[in-house]
């Protein structure tokens, strides 16, 4: 919005300089994002976003209203002429069908008329409101929309069959050209200025061309009305049409403006075409007539929710020169809130009138009031940072991806499309699936880091996202990774992982095997991880065709899980008092065959393990010669010998070990290397 | 036999082997210096004293130093024994995978949360994807509103909207806590807008909600310039400017004095000498009654904090796209 520094000395005094006026409306009203120079005029640009909910500020008259209570200088109010009474009355009948989608219609013809170049003056505030002088009639419209924010419209009096007005909504198919020469389809509903025959204007937004406006036309006549400022949004918006005028219309303006923009409008008109005369009462529907409201508040209150002492008189003053009224009743005030401030309602927006008037720079921060008590913890977010900076420490650099991926890339990597929700107005194929799982972003993101790095670790913690049936999509919090690099293999990849999965406590993690074959690993060379029953996730080294398919190397290695599912899984620490007595180490060689997963050695061996011997073992080595049978390998492994009560010897020990050895003979069919 | 030599040599020997191998040449049977001193009877006899005295002190020195310099080396550690000469410039060997960083965002999202938490904050995160009744309607932005028109909202096929604020965990705070509540929402939120350096479909925010008895406006100022001058370690110049939202009433947001110039306009702040951090606000009755809180009792505030704007000013990040391009060269620098 402009605000005009010549135009609002109709109404108020500016002592201030144009940076100093800008600096305090920008603490009073909104931020004034400019200061131009228009000829010898200077005008404020202020920003419109945050005035949704004042439409009297899209006026040089509230925005004046504004810089003088601002500035604490007086405001001087302008009053128009009662409108003549016409000599010899032209015929015209208005017709509303609707008063919740057209509160009011007024309505007057003017003849006579002389339709020339506007004087200077005019076009030079009309410059400056920016808008384009056009002819003189067309000018006073702009005119007084500008200063008073109430747009109004012009129709050819003889082009409007049997000189019927009617406002109603549109039905189904109906169209119009308009003005600018577009035809143009109307959604039912739209709000539509109509004679019997055909559609003249679309309410609030543009004249149709039919009924417009040419150097011969005689007489005018000149709509003032107020439209419902939803409907007038929905129109705008569906025909990709906003206007200065729909911009005021679909913020809802107030019905007691439209006769005094017209008297205004006569009163400019006769200045400028003296010939011209009023061919008619002002026509007005308008049956709900809107009164003033009566606020009930207590002044205390009303500083008591600012938090900051103000004398009463200040409060008056602030009320009075924004154009309110107060009347003191007790302890009470009745403030009375003139029908241009629509945004005035309840006592929280008296207080806003009072801060800002009042100054927020004047007002002392405070802090609430609180007691000892410690904010909850939310444990799931102290989880995520945990699982963050452990990922961290071991070298992976945390990415964030976009939650939407491409079809393409859903497909490529096997997730199911149907099971992803999908956006209607995306910006691009690229991001038009919310993403069911962190992996495609991450193999992306790997194929553009390839350029520059050779061996690398990525991670993201964020949601995969799965569509519910007629509700709100599932969102899982996942965890992934990615590590690629020459000197990678299945070994280094599973030590990463569970160094991740101990310094988290996510205790008791089970490898299984991947058996079905997936688009994502390596047919082989995948597995699931499962703590207890819960299946936590997968990971592996990513299939060959895709490694392809992605221009990725093979030693390409992945994971992902369910965040909820390591939280599940999570255990605290359980302390053991370190061993009394010394353990026996020792090492244990057995030729099983080629197939047999190296930790059933481990089960085997630890069933051994009482509460008086214990005995824990781990894999230490696994290798095959050309000297052993065929298809058979040797696994060594570490096997501890501990007692809670004693230094163990070689008697105590000896038979255990053959009871071990016999176990693995006999259940593993292997054959014990003895040292 | 020159003296200078030898002790070169000596002195330029880092390992044990070649020292002794020089030992041996020098002192061994068939060493220079032995055979040096084997020579000295077949020297003509005025000069056999002098040359017998001044090589057997040789060989009495290069003894000394030889074993000086063999306990020299036997006191450092094997692996130092491979470098033939101690620099300390060369670079040092980091792990295969080398070392992680965590994204900037989230190390922001900690301090700030950080610092939410000693003021007595707790944290809520929001869902990505939310229905409208929560992302507009309980903020007292009914369809139809011209306010939507500040949101360019992405929508699902089922027509649901990826978040446009984490505002959208409000109502559910509000009704699912009894006051006093404090909480904080960061999230990850979205905007229907074509990004370029500046603007970004994706963007993080924290939202933060305060409800209690006799909250005021002073509160809420009080509040954000408590946390930012935590923040920032240091004391920040503010000031509050009226905007308009329609959740919070009056809306408003809230300028630090930019941390750049120091108010002086830089490209960071526009030349205005400001930053707009946090719009912000008391709770909007319309809110507050949506979300069943007896508003005779009980008042409150609420703000957004975006945190991106936060990273790219403490960093100087030029260009907004870098947060979600997953590059290397940007997320290891932090």
């Amino acid at each position: 919005m402009r605000l005009s520094l010549n135009w609002i000395t109709d109404y108020t005094t500016v002592k201030l300089k144009p940076q100093e006026l800008a600096a305090r409306l920008s603490e009073t009203l909104t931020e004034v994002s400019q200061i131009e120079k228009v000829g010898a005029d200077t005008v404020l640009e202020i920003e419109n976003k945050a005035l949704t909910h004042r439409p009297d500020c899209f006026s040089q008259r509230g925005l004046a209203r504004e810089v003088a209570a601002a500035t604490s200088q007086p405001f001087q109010s302008k009053n128009w002429a009662e409108v003549p009474t016409a000599g010899s009355e032209k015929e015209l009948q208005v017709e509303v069908t609707d008063g919740l989608i057209c509160p009011r219609y007024t309505m007057v013809l003017i003849d006579k008329l002389q339709i020339k170049a506007s004087p200077p003056w005019m076009q030079e505030r009309l410059l400056a409101g920016g808008m384009r002088p056009i002819n003189n009639l067309v000018d006073v419209t702009n005119y007084v929309m500008l200063e008073l924010g109430q747009p109004l419209h012009a129709f050819d009096y003889d082009k409007i069959a049997q000189h019927h007005i009617i406002v109603r909504a549109a039905g189904q198919g109906e169209q119009i050209q308009t003005l600018d020469g577009n035809q143009r389809a109307l959604e039912e509903g739209t709000i539509v200025i109509t004679d019997p025959q055909e559609i003249l204007a679309v309410a609030g937004i543009m004249g149709g061309a039919s009924s417009e406006i040419n150097s011969q036309t005689s007489i005018v006549a000149l709509e003032s009305a107020t439209f419902a400022p939803a409907r007038i949004r929905a129109a705008s918006t569906r025909l990709g049409l906003r206007t200065e005028a729909s911009t005021r219309f679909e913020k809802g303006l107030d019905p007691n403006l439209t006769e005094e923009a017209l008297r205004m409008a006569i009163d400019l008109l006769s200045q400028l075409m003296p010939e011209a005369q009023v061919a008619s009462k002002i026509i007005d529907f308008y049956p709900q007539r809107e009164s003033p409201r009566t606020i009930e508040v207590d002044p205390r209150e009303i500083t008591k929710d600012i938090g900051q002492r103000i004398e009463g008189g200040r409060l008056q003053e602030i009320f009075e020169a924004l154009g309110l009224k107060v009347w003191v009743k007790g302890n009470l005030w009745l403030v009375e809130v003139p029908t241009y401030r629509r945004d005035l309602n309840r006592k929280e927006d008296l207080v806003e009138e009072v801060a800002r008037i009042y100054g927020y720079s004047n007002l002392k921060p405070t802090l609430p009031p609180r007691d000892l008590k410690p904010p909850t913890v939310n444990h799931e977010v102290a989880f995520d940072r945990l699982l963050k900076s452990t990922l961290a420490s071991l070298g992976g650099h945390e990415t964030l991806s976009y939650s939407f991926i491409s079809e393409e890339l859903i497909k490529a990597t096997g997730f199911a499309l149907e099971d992803c929700p999908r956006l209607v107005n995306a910006l691009s194929p690229e991001i038009e699936w919310l993403r069911p799982s962190l992996l495609p972003s991450l193999l992306l993101t790997t194929q553009t880091n390839l350029k520059f790095f050779e061996q690398f670790f990525l991670f993201e913690l964020g949601k995969g996202f799965t569509t519910g049936a007629n509700q709100l999509p599932q969102e899982d919090k996942l965890v992934a990774g990615l590590v690629v690099g020459p000197s990678e293999n299945w070994l280094t990849f599973k030590g990463l992982l569970e160094a991740f999965l101990e310094k988290t406590g996510v205790g008791q993690v089970q490898w299984h095997k991947g058996e079905a074959t997936t688009t994502l690993y390596h047919p082989e060379r995948w597995a699931k991880l499962i703590s207890g029953h819960t299946e936590l996730g997968s990971c592996g080294q990513i299939s060959p065709a895709l490694a392809k398919k992605l221009g990725l190397p093979e030693s390409t290695y992945l994971f992902e899980m369910k965040v909820s599912q390591l939280r599940s899984a999570f255990k605290e620490p359980s302390y053991q008092p370190p061993d009394r007595f010394p353990p026996v180490i020792e090492d244990l060689s057995v030729l099983v065959d080629q197939d047999l997963p190296a930790a059933k050695v481990c089960q085997e061996v630890d069933q051994a393990d009482t509460p008086e011997l214990q005995v824990r073992s781990a894999v230490k080595e696994v290798y095959q010669d050309e000297k052993m049978p065929p298809n058979q390998k040797s696994v060594t492994v570490q096997v501890i010998y501990r007692s809670p009560s004693r230094t163990l010897t070689e008697a105590e020990i000896s038979p255990k070990r053959e009871e071990i050895i016999k176990t693995l003979e006999k259940r593993l069919k292997g054959k014990v290397r003895r040292a | 036999m020159d003296r200078e030599e030898i002790f070169s040599q000596i002195q330029k020997t880092f390992q044990l082997e070649p020292l002794l191998r020089l030992q041996e040449e020098l002192l061994g049977k068939k060493g220079k210096l032995t055979q040096a001193l084997r020579k000295i009877p077949s020297l003509p006899p005025e000069e056999r004293a002098a040359e017998g005295q001044r090589l057997n002190l040789l060989k009495k020195e290069v003894q000394e130093a030889l074993a000086k310099k063999s306990q020299d080396l036997e006191n450092k550690s094997n692996q130092d024994q491979s470098l033939e000469y101690f620099d300390v410039t060369l670079p040092g060997k980091k792990p295969p995978i080398g070392t992680g960083t965590l994204h900037p965002i989230t190390q922001m999202r900690q301090k700030a949360e950080e610092i939410f938490q000693l003021m007595g904050f707790e944290i809520v995160e929001p869902r990505e994807v939310d229905d409208d009744y929560h992302v507009f309607e309980s903020l007292n932005i009914p369809p139809g509103h011209p306010a939507r028109d500040m949101w360019d909202t992405f929508w699902t096929e089922q027509g649901h909207i990826p978040i446009t604020h984490t505002s959208s965990m409000q109502n559910r705070v509000l009704t699912s806590r009894k006051p006093p509540i404090r909480a904080i929402i960061p999230g990850k939120c979205f905007r229907h807008e074509a990004t370029d350096s500046r603007h970004e479909h994706t963007f993080y925010q924290i939202e933060g909600v305060l409800v209690d008895k006799n909250i005021t406006l002073t509160d809420l100022i009080g509040t954000l310039v408590t946390f930012m001058e935590a923040f920032y370690e240091k004391k920040i110049r503010y000031k509050i400017q009226p905007s308009y939202f329609p959740f919070v009433e009056p809306g408003l947001e809230f300028l630090i004095e930019c941390v750049i110039c120091q108010g002086k306009g830089c490209s960071t702040c526009g030349r205005s000498g400001w930053l707009e951090l946090v719009p912000c606000g008391p709770i909007h009755p319309k809110v507050m009654e949506m979300a069943n809180l007896d508003q005779e009792k009980y008042s409150g505030f609420a703000w957004g904090l975006g945190l991106d704007r936060l990273v790219m000013i403490k960093y100087g990040i030029e260009d907004i796209r870098r947060f979600h391009s997953g590059d290397l060269r940007f997320l290891g620098q932090f």
